[in-house]
């Protein structure tokens, strides 16, 4: 078993950069010479800057600024305008490079709408019907390779949903036709996940073809909150599978052959079915574990007004309650996805209450009466913060034998 | 010349300097930042991202030390957003390819079966945590610092480092049970 510290020295150690370095050291004003060339040569589509899915709430006054610098300068496009205010060197600020656009605006969308139709419905004779050789090969690398994976898509029930296709610009190549989407995959709509919003598909067409292609998934959670686990669940429950179902071990790829689209279909819906009988086991021995909690709170005695040591005797018996039904539903074998479920809250705040009852306790037994008034008010707050969850969560006689 | 034209050029001149005084104290460890995070066949392009902002955002750049940690803040995002409109790409339409991205390892680069493994189980981490990981790991950044170049609260790095220590361990010593793992031989993508 390596330790930590080891692990840690062994990855200084593989630095990619360390036997880096064929890159001749330019000086700094040819380099800039260099970049000014570069912020000028580049095709604009748009200007516009795509808004970021997920804002960061630790804002940093200088790293939002780079943030929002090269949102606008890589995500919007590159402005074209540069520092120099030399006018033998004058360049529009910004700027679409206007052509004659071969097809009308209706008609690219046209064909951008027949395509992603034909691609959601996996009919892959007539979706490369509308893509050009280039486009096949530089997008998917062949024909085959296209075919494939519509295949794998149907198995692992990855879809986009597509919203409208709106021409955005017209270029050189052709008319940019912007198609939006949204994605589940592998069970994630039955889960009770996404959909994952913001995706989008540019399509260029050109004499009625579609002749250049990008994808942006969007930038949301799909790799982190369905990706990621769906593979972490072969790789813990069919180990033997990960090199069938993907190209190597790091689960970033998938394999499109006859017997890896069988295994990923299988598994997908093997998967979401774990994952939606696992959380009825779950429920059930959470019910359980709520029905005895209910029973043991039922059974202690109101204490009588003003009795401070009843008070603390109560306090002290309903944290030993709480804690102990904390601790047996924390220890109960977590179902697939568990990050999904209310309970993880639920029991986070029953821990709380366990504290406030314990230190309720002490301050009765101190008579300190100003503090038992706070704690009160907290317990009180608490107790209405937490929530049982969709129905069925099996939490449901937990919340309500809480004292409220 | 009139006024105008001369202040602009005065203007000028103090921004060559300051983006050579820039470039002269970043670039190696900018380049050596991206060529740990982006296919080696990128690393010229991602770097000139990265200065191309700078220049852009000169007024913006802190003074002294911070200018360094700064930039780091750049890159990652630019590196960030060629691998969401690029890479995701990739993972979306070419998970079926026989290319696969491995940005930090190139074969070139990674020497032995230890090196491959240590990299191997690094790409298994989350992105979140192996990003502060590679930060305090390679730059050497203080965990405040790489709390910054991410954009995140130091706690939260260090709770992400103290994680990714962890699983990299772990996620080692499963790669080193395994009878049939082969070192890592990864394939830098053509993006």
């Amino acid at each position: 078993m390596i330790t930590e510290d080891e692990a840690t020295r062994l990855l200084k150690r593989a630095d990619p950069a360390r036997v880096d370095d064929s890159a001749p050291f330019v000086d700094a004003a040819g380099y800039l010479a260099a970049l000014r060339t570069r912020s000028t040569t580049v095709t604009l589509i748009d200007t516009e800057p795509t808004p970021t899915r997920r804002p960061s709430r630790h804002h940093w006054p200088i790293i939002a600024v780079a943030a929002a610098a090269v949102v606008a300068v890589v995500v919007g496009g590159l402005v074209l305008a540069t520092r120099d205010d030399d006018p033998n060197e004058q360049i529009p600020a910004a700027t679409t490079v206007a052509t004659d656009p071969d097809v009308s605006a209706a008609e690219a969308e046209e064909v951008a709408r027949g395509f992603v139709d034909a691609y959601v419905a996996a009919d892959a004779d007539r979706a490369l019907s509308y893509l050009t050789d280039d486009v096949i090969a530089s997008g998917w690398g062949s024909a085959n390779e296209f075919r494939g994976l519509l295949a794998w898509k149907e198995a692992a029930g990855y879809k986009e949903i597509f919203n409208d296709c709106e021409r955005r610009a017209d270029t050189e190549a052709g008319t940019v036709v912007r198609c939006g989407f949204d994605l589940h995959g592998f069970g994630s709509e039955t889960i009770g996940l996404g959909p994952y919003d913001g995706g989008n598909w540019d399509l260029t067409v050109r004499e009625g073809k579609i002749v250049a292609e990008e994808h942006d998934d969007g930038g949301n959670d799909f790799s982190d909150e369905v990706w990621a686990p769906f593979a972490t669940w072969i790789r813990t429950e069919h180990p033997d599978d990960v090199l069938v179902m993907y190209r190597d071990g790091s689960q970033q790829s998938s394999r499109n052959d006859d017997e890896s689209l069988r295994l990923w279909e299988q598994r997908t819906q093997e998967y979401v079915q774990a994952v939606l009988t696992g959380r009825e086991t779950y429920a059930e021995d959470v019910r359980a574990i709520c029905a005895t909690l209910a029973a043991r709170l039922g059974e202690l005695t109101e204490p009588a007004q003003g009795a401070l040591d009843q008070v603390a005797a109560w306090n002290t018996d309903l944290a030993t309650i709480v804690e102990q039904a904390h601790g047996d539903l924390t220890a109960l074998d977590k179902p697939p996805r568990a990050d999904t479920m209310a309970h993880p809250s639920f029991y986070g705040r029953l821990l709380r209450l366990v504290r406030i009852a314990e230190d309720s306790a002490a301050a009765a037994t101190a008579g300190d009466s100003t503090r038992l008034a706070e704690l009160n008010a907290e317990y009180l707050e608490v107790r209405q913060s937490m929530s049982s969850g969709p129905a069925g969560s099996g939490l449901e006689e937990c919340l309500a034998s809480l004292p409220s | 010349m009139s006024v105008g034209r001369a202040a602009a050029g005065a203007g000028r001149c103090a921004d060559d300097l300051r983006f050579a005084q820039l470039y002269e104290l970043s670039y190696r460890p900018i380049r050596d930042f991206c060529a740990r995070r982006v296919p080696r066949d990128t690393v010229d392009d991602t770097v000139a991202d990265t200065f191309l902002t700078v220049w852009r955002c000169l007024a913006e750049v802190p003074a002294g030390e911070e200018a360094l940690v700064w930039l780091y803040g750049v890159a990652h995002r630019v590196i960030g957003h060629q691998r969401r409109s690029l890479a995701r790409r990739r993972r979306l339409h070419e998970r079926l390819r026989t290319v696969q991205f491995h940005p930090a390892a190139d074969d070139a680069v990674v020497d032995g079966v230890e090196s491959s493994r240590i990299l191997a189980a690094l790409a298994r981490l989350g992105d979140t945590d192996a990003d502060v990981l590679r930060l305090v790991t390679w730059e050497e950044l203080p965990v405040a610092a790489a709390a910054a170049v991410l954009g995140i609260a130091p706690d939260t790095a260090r709770q992400r480092l103290h994680r990714a220590r962890r699983n990299l361990a772990r996620e080692y010593d499963r790669l080193h049970s395994r009878p049939t793992f082969t070192p890592a031989s990864p394939k830098v993508g053509d993006w």
